[in-house]
């Protein structure tokens, strides 16, 4: 059961800790639970990292991860739950993207074009206003490393010390990152 | 505790709470003494405010399709589950997967199965007859065997080696010479002849 009630009679939602339990123990329909709840988040920040079309493909391929992963994954341990684990696992996908994307970048990009008939959403653009696609533009137009570090923070919402710690460089760094992404963004905006 | 920062990044940790309290509190006071410090926090401010404005206003809109991706990742996991079910379901299996030395053994047996089945469907005509040639051609008292056709073919050949080189002729010398006397030792005597045993088809058929 997704929700539970509480003893003053409101329904209260079942935690990610607890459907992760449920997943731990073969609850498939919980594991759908939680790919409905982080669908939204999950995409998006794998939208502006990866690119529309792209995305589709590392959703699938983080939340197959996270079956794979599921019997490690510990609460206590976690750094701070669940959701920084996923945002965690995604961020290895998109990673492993880049690095791919490096090596075989032509080939990627011939790929993506054949699948963008075949996506749900193709030719969907979230941005409707120019504003709105003058920033997912300047977004683009970021540094890999500055734009992860600053869409990390904005859709997992994890702590810097956590992000930091994720990406393997000081905390210092992180910080820089995001500083110097917030100002370059100010400027491509004007 | 966090790890010695720059005065930019001490700042955006006390602007996300994330600063240690005794460390915010130090800031504070600075803060309140150094007004080009708390511009700089100012600026900070906006900047992240800014950012968190326009973010929201692109993501106000839902992705559509929710439904139909969430179930095509669904029915991902579930293949992906029960893939590995099977694999685990399989894994003992491979244990029956037969050693490299194996292969070559296997077909050399194979190959002296197929010779056995080969020989074996021969007709044992032929061996009657290179036993009895001699026995029918030098005994005194022949004993009725098989075909004539044999010895017109016998005798053929061996008129070829004579006609061929002396190595051969030699050979084929020595060759009857060893005819004769074993024809001797396999001529049946009259006791033998009446003997059942000898002749019974038991004997025909083991040789």
């Amino acid at each position: 059961m997704p929700v539970s009630e509480t003893q003053s009679g409101t329904p209260a939602i079942e935690s990610d800790e607890s459907l992760m339990r449920r997943l731990q123990q073969g609850d498939t329909a919980a594991g759908d639970l939680l790919v409905e709840r982080y669908f939204q988040p999950l995409m998006r920040y794998l939208m502006r990292l990866a690119g529309n079309q792209m995305a589709d493909e590392l959703l699938q391929q983080t939340w197959l991860s996270v079956l794979d992963n599921a019997a490690k994954f510990d609460p206590r341990s976690a750094g701070g739950g669940f959701k920084p684990w996923l945002f965690r696992i995604a961020t290895n996908k998109v990673n492993d993207h880049w690095r791919s994307r490096g090596r075989e970048r032509s080939a990627k990009e011939g790929l993506q074009r054949i699948a963008d008939d075949e996506m749900p959403h193709a030719g969907f653009r979230l941005e409707g206003t120019e504003q709105q696609l003058r920033l997912v533009k300047a977004i683009e137009q970021l540094p890999e490393n500055q734009k992860q570090v600053l869409m990390l923070r904005y859709y997992s919402g994890m702590k810097f010390v956590e992000i930091a710690e994720l990406l393997g460089c000081p905390l210092n760094t992180a910080l820089g990152r995001v500083h110097k992404a917030m100002i370059r963004l100010k400027e491509l905006m004007k | 505790m966090v790890e010695q920062l720059d005065q930019t990044s001490e700042l955006l940790m006390y602007l996300a709470g994330e600063l240690p309290h005794r460390q915010s509190m130090a800031l504070e006071k600075r803060l309140a003494a150094d007004s080009a410090l708390a511009r700089e926090l100012k600026t900070l401010r906006e900047l992240q405010s800014d950012f968190d404005a326009q973010m929201q206003a692109l993501d106000g809109k839902r992705i559509p399709g929710q439904a139909m991706a969430v179930a095509r990742i669904s029915r991902a996991m579930r293949m992906h589950g029960v893939g590995q079910e099977a694999d685990e379901t399989l894994a003992p299996r491979r244990v029956l997967h037969m050693p490299a030395w194996a292969y070559p053994i296997a077909a050399a047996a194979a190959v002296v199965l197929v010779y056995v089945g080969w020989w074996a469907h021969q007709p044992a005509a032929h061996v009657t007859s290179v036993v009895q040639l001699p026995v029918s051609a030098n005994s005194a008292a022949p004993v009725k065997t098989s075909s004539d056709q044999e010895q017109v073919m016998f005798a053929e050949l061996a008129e070829s080696f004579r006609n061929h080189n002396p190595t051969q002729r030699r050979s084929l010398d020595s060759l009857s010479h060893a005819e004769s006397e074993l024809a001797t030792l396999a001529s049946p005597t009259r006791e033998s002849l009446d003997d059942p045993f000898i002749n019974s088809p038991i004997l025909d058929n083991e040789e």
